[in-house]
Order: structure tokens, then sequence, then C-alpha cells
């Protein structure tokens, strides 16, 4: 069966009308597992407790971690907001979906495109689930209460998760007390912080000498967070276009210093402990319902955070702080409990097709680079699926000179090369001698080799892709 | 206008924590308001706060919703009373989504009625839902959303009944348990010492249980006094009060967020979030 855009486009509308592409896996409405899929915003990949991160008490994650499978190597598909909730939801990169660019209100863009589905859309039409949203959506020109393929139980306040989170967790919460339907239903729970501390900067970035005594604090300045240690800048090494990220980060503008970071941290880590407690929310209505018998729970964040490293806040940018995400999954009995993959290259996309796998369908036509995790999840647990990731940071200025951000990071097993759209800057870091990226290889003749190999790689990865005709044209338009 | 806010405006960010002083400037606060009296012991007493947003800057930020806290009896000489509050936040309405929304704005309503025994929380009624409003029918729930719980606590734990299930939280033994609410109230009531400082546990949304927490006062400019609400998992609360220590503002999140009662605001609700404060409490 030839896949075109009028069967993706029947399928989604007849539900039933694609019996091709509908997997022979034997299961019933019955038998399908629900799907929890908790997304949080701007979580920085070590920022849990039970990885180790002592400045941070995250017990309900933990709960995850304890009762599933966590992915070491989890890079998002781009590192900002929207960009990548459009490739989550879709199993699409950026520049397939034509989301490329981290504005709701981006003129020359539009939600995803009717050809691509997103998950709610494909497990309702493909498998009959009953799909609900809560919280934050965030795509461009499109509202909470109005995503295709999902019942809308709460919108949240989107750029606020205080005070916001806590009515989504609640709305969660509620519908899973109050669910008892036979239908598998695939919810998704999104929810905003510790993103908050991107308004935090906002009224905390002046420097001066009695800042520290001015604010609150359960611990004296000296318990507060140690600072990373890839916080130091090495001029040698940052790139220039890393460099313009940098000093137009408030950081910069407020000359802080060392206990302005250390405080910054502080605070970041009370937001992620606040969502936390609204994940420990929803976590405890499916244990209590008992639904966690038949429950697949999914964790991740839409894209890291600075956290310091590199003297970087937020994210936009293409070091692993704002690039490489928890991603955790949780199934007792079906999924290994306690586990860490350390081998598997995985990113965003991979939700798409692993859910689809999960609930016994073939994913949607055209994910090129999306890989389903159900074989290393339960099958071959360890098992490599794939020699590289690729992450796509873009900017609106893409095309233009003083474009900054534009660039992608491949990740091999040992290494990571980052180059940007214009390619006059490259980097490459050994991740498994120097994972704070603080040495740039690129330079260094012994790596010719190497560098060629990792351009080859994105270049045959680029030749993949499908890029959307809302892309301006540029050298990655293939 | 002095020069630094000039500078801070001219530049769109506030760049400070907010304050009572900042709030005045950006608008939120009226500069020429002055509190309400705050209850009396067996008399009715009646609060709204509303809910600021700070953006961390001189324009989007935005009012979402509103705290009405009821108390029918005022407060015995015991310290035992009855506080009814509805809490009402705009759901959906803020400045992220882009496109046009088809249904009509949406309310996150929680409900909540509690007793105090000789001061302290004993128990407890919530009821939750997300409300749509529609023009024909003002109100309507999603009726996936609602729930109801009812709690209680005992000395070494917290009890939620949630429909047919039964859920025992740990507490610290003998540390006091608060709410936002009735910090909100106790301000108002207990004229505090300035060395005042106590082992607390801070009980969100009278669910989630938040111990190591500490509440303390701190004396602060222009004769006011800032009560500070901690505890772990949560960024601190600032209550700060005037001189005859009636409350101006509970200020959260390293302080992008504050309540604001109502007779300190011009601001005026929007017509669901009014009919939300309209609305009689049942459970």
């Amino acid at each position: 069966m030839n896949i075109t855009r009028r069967n993706v486009l029947q399928g989604i509308a007849a539900g039933s009308a694609l019996p091709a592409l509908a997997r022979a896996a034997g299961l019933n409405a019955k038998s399908r597992p629900n799907i929890l899929f908790i997304l949080v915003d701007q979580l920085h990949h070590r920022a849990i407790s039970a990885l180790g991160n002592a400045n941070v008490h995250t017990p309900n994650i933990d709960r995850l971690v304890h009762s599933g499978t966590s992915f070491e190597t989890c890079q998002c598909a781009a590192p900002v907001c929207i960009p990548c909730r459009g490739s989550l939801l879709s199993g699409r990169m950026p520049s397939e979906t034509g989301i490329w660019i981290n504005t709701a209100h981006q003129k020359s863009q539009g939600k995803l495109p009717r050809d691509i589905p997103n998950i709610g859309q494909w497990l309702q039409a493909q498998a009959s689930y009953e799909t609900i949203y809560a919280g934050k959506y965030h795509l461009p020109h499109a509202h909470t209460y109005n995503i295709p393929g999902f019942e809308v139980i709460a919108s949240g306040l989107e750029h606020r998760g205080d005070p916001g989170d806590s009515g989504v967790a609640r709305a969660c919460e509620a519908w899973l007390y109050n669910h008892q339907s036979d239908r598998p239903f695939m919810m998704v729970c999104s929810l905003v912080n510790p993103h908050d501390v991107c308004h935090w900067l906002s009224i905390n970035t002046d420097h001066s000498p009695d800042r520290l005594e001015r604010y609150p604090l359960l611990e004296s300045v000296a318990d507060l967070p140690q600072l990373p240690p890839n916080v130091e800048i090495d001029s040698l090494v940052e790139s220039e276009r890393h460099k313009a990220i940098r000093t137009e980060q408030q950081p910069t503008h407020g000359g802080w210093q060392e206990n302005d970071w250390r405080y910054y941290l502080w605070a970041y880590y009370r937001q992620v402990e606040m969502v936390d407690a609204e994940i420990g929310r929803v976590l405890d209505a499916l244990e209590a319902t008992g639904l966690d018998e038949n429950t697949l729970v999914v964790f991740t964040s839409d894209h890291g955070e600075g956290c310091g490293e590199h003297q970087m806040v937020r994210k936009g940018f293409l070091y692993d702080s704002a690039i490489r995400v928890p991603l955790i999954f949780s199934f007792p009995g079906k999924i290994a409990e306690g586990k860490t993959n350390s081998d598997a290259l995985v990113g965003s996309l991979d939700l798409m097709p692993t859910f689809c796998e999960f609930a016994g369908v073939q994913p949607p036509p055209g994910l090129n680079h999306a890989q389903s995790l159900y074989p290393a999840l339960t099958e071959h647990p360890g098992a490599p699926l794939r020699d590289c990731v690729v992450t796509e940071n873009n900017d609106p200025a893409r095309n233009k000179p003083d474009a900054t951000a534009a660039g992608r990071a491949l990740r091999t097993k040992q290494y990571k090369y980052i180059t940007y759209f214009d390619q006059s800057v490259e980097q490459l870091f050994d991740i498994e001698t120097d994972p704070g990226e603080t040495v740039n290889l690129a330079e260094n003749s012994r790596y010719r080799a190497v560098i060629q190999e990792h351009r080859d790689k994105l270049k045959n990865w680029a030749s993949a892709l499908t890029p959307s005709p809302l892309l301006p044209s540029n050298p990655w338009r293939i | 206008m002095r020069p630094i806010e000039r500078e801070l405006k001219s530049k769109g960010i506030l760049r400070k924590p907010l304050d009572p002083d900042y709030l005045k400037l950006i608008g939120a606060i009226d500069a020429d308001s002055r509190p309400a009296a705050g209850p009396t012991a067996r008399q009715p007493w009646t609060e709204t706060f509303h809910l600021f947003c700070c953006r961390g800057s001189w324009t989007q930020n935005f009012f979402t919703g509103a705290l009405h806290l009821h108390a029918p009896n005022g407060v015995s000489p015991d310290g035992d009373w009855i506080l009814k509050g509805k809490k009402m936040l705009h759901d959906g309405l803020n400045t992220n989504n882009s496109g046009a929304l088809t249904g009509q704005p949406a309310v996150d309503r929680f409900d909540f009625e509690a007793t105090y025994r000789k001061g302290e929380l004993s128990t407890w009624k919530t009821r939750q839902a997300i409300v749509l409003h529609h023009g024909d029918h003002p109100g309507q729930e999603i009726s996936s959303t609602v729930l109801i719980k009812t709690g209680s606590l005992s000395s070494t734990s917290l009890i939620l009944q949630i429909n047919a299930h039964k859920k025992m939280i740990p507490r610290p033994a003998g540390i006091p348990v608060r709410t936002l609410a009735d910090c909100l109230i106790g301000c108002r009531l207990r004229p505090l010492d300035p060395d005042f400082s106590k082992e607390v546990c801070l009980l969100e949304e009278f669910s989630v249980l938040k111990s190591s927490g500490r509440l303390y006062c701190e004396p602060s400019a222009d004769g006011m006094l800032t009560v500070v609400l901690q505890s772990r998992g949560s960024l601190p609360f600032e209550f700060w009060l005037n001189e005859d220590q009636r409350l101006i503002a509970a200020l959260q999140g390293s302080f992008g967020t504050a309540w604001i009662p109502s007779a300190l605001t011009r601001h005026t609700h929007s017509e669901f979030i009014q009919a939300e404060l309209d609305r009689e409490v049942t459970f």
C-alpha cells in the first residue's frame, strides 16, 4: 500500500480506515495498556534525586526511576519549547513539522500539518484510545482547549507553573479517580515547572552585595548548591555562536558572582520539587485506583536547563545541559525496574513509535528518524538502537548573517559533534572523557577523521528528512 | 518616577524581587489604598484576595484569579473557628495560547471548608473542578474533573478520604500544619512579635504536605513587618504587613506571584471570575 497524504488523513478521520497499517498484535481494547505521559518543562537531566543529585528531593519522580527504566542519553529534538513539543507529539523533527522556531505567534508557520498526525489523533483513530490532555500545549496558532485528537480537561497557565500546575495535576487526579470506561486511555499531563525559573530570572537579575541577605533560605549560604564543574568559560573553546547567546542572558547583564549562581540553582531546585509534588498527586491517583497495573507511565521534559554549566541559564543552545533530558518508562511487570539504559542513544521523536508499539498499532508513516524503544524496554534491555541521535536548534534569523543559534548537535556513543547552519563553527567533544564538554577537539588534527565521520553521519541523517515546505531555503534544505 | 525606576522601566524588566513598593509601581496595588480592618472575635468576616502574576516585567503582567475567604462566626476566644473558601484561577487564558479559543473561558475551581480547634487545623472538606463558561450555561463543570476529598489531622498523620480510597500521610508530631488560607487570616488575626519563629508544615490545597517548614517574622523597611513561610519543596511565601499589622500582600515564587486584598487594588474581575465569587459554595 502506498502511503499518501490522502491515506493518512483518511486514517485519522475514519479510525479503522487503514487496516493495512494496523499491526496484528492480538490486542483488543481491554488488553491494550493505558498510557500516562507526564511532560515537564525545562528539567535538567540530572535534577532528580534518585539519579544522584543531593541538592534536590524528588520523591515522586524517584518512584518512576525505581519502578522503571531510565535512559541515560536522551536528546530532545530541539532545546526550546515549541519545536520540541511539536516533535514529541508527532515523532517528526522540527525541520519536518515546520514548527522550527520558538514563538507561538510565528507568522509563516502553522500548527502540525494535516498530514502529520499527533499521538492523540493516531491512537484514537487506530486503537480507539480515549485521549486526554491537561496542561501546557504551546503549539503555534493553537489554544490548549483546541488540541486535535484530544479531549482537554485543563489548560493551566501555560507560562506559569505556579499557580497553574496544581489545577492541571488535580484535573488529572480527578479524571483518574472518576475513570470507569473499559476503553484504554492515553493521558498527557503537561506541567510547566521548573520553567518558572525563567520568570524568577527576570526579577532576580541584579547583583548586589546584600542580595543574599535579602532572600529567605532554609539553608545557610554555605549550604547552597555548589557550582557545576564546567561553570567556567574557556574563551578558546567557546564558539562565537554560543558566546552570542550567553551574553544575551540575564546573568551576564546582572554581573553574577558565585553566590548568585548558587542561589539561582537553589531556586531552580525548589521549582523542580514543586512540580514533583504535583506529579505525586497524579501517581497517587493512578495507584489508588489500581489503574497502575495496566498503565505505561512515561516521564520526560521538553528540553533541559543551563543550570550554570558554561555559565548558561535557560535553554536554546546545544550543550548537554539544554539538550539532554530525563526519559523514564515505568510499567511494573512489563519493563525492567530500577534499570538505567546507558547504551541506547534515544530522542524525543522515539515516543510516538514507542507509544504505538505498546498500543499494538503501527506508527504513522514518515517517521524516518524515530525508533520504537519497545525492544530496548522489554526484549533486549541495553541493546543500542541506533548509532547517532540529533538535536536541531533554530532561530528566526536562520538565513541571515546574524543568525546565532541555528545549528545541529549529533551524538554518537563516544562523541558529540556540533555545527551551525552556515558551517562556520564546528565543535567535537569526547563525551566519555569530557562529559562537561570543555575541550573542543575539532581543531585537533588527530581528530580529523572523527570530524569527517560525524559530518558524514549528519549529512546522511539530514538526507532522510522530509523538510517542511514552510522552511526557508538554506544549506540544510535537501 | 525615580531615576532607577525610569532605568528599569526603559529596560523592560524589573530585575528586583517584588515587594509592596514595586507592586504599587507596576500598578497592581493602588498607591492610595489602605487595607480593611481584620476580623474580630465572634463576628462574621469576609475577604477576597486577588491573584497577580508578574512576569518580571513592566508589561505582560496579569491578574488571574481570586481567593475568597469567609469565617461565618469569627473566631471564638478558644481559637475555634470555621473557614470557608473558594479559590478560582483562570484556566486557559494566558499569553501563550496564540490561537483562538473556540469554547469559552475556563476556571480552576477549588472550594473548601475547614474547622480549626484551638487555633489549629482539624478537619476539612474540599471540592475541585474545572469549569467551562459557555454563554447559555455559565459554570458548567467538566464532570470528570470533579473530586471531593475529606481530611483530618491526627497527632501523627494526615488522613485523606477520596471516593472509596483512604490515604494516610505521616506528619511530624507536634508540628503545626499551615495552609496559605489560614496564613492569610493568621497575619490579620494575631499581632506578631518580630522575634516570632516556629516550625510548621505547609499543607497545599489541603492535600499535599510539605514538612521541615518555618514561619517567622522579619522587620522590614518603613515600619512594615514580613512574615515568611518556608518549607521544603517550595519557594518561600512572604506576607507583608503594614505598621498596623494589616496584610498588604502575600508574595511567592521569589517573588512573582502576589495575593492582594481587594481593598488594595482597583482590579476588577472578569465576568466569569465574578460569577464564581458570587456563587454559593455547596458540597
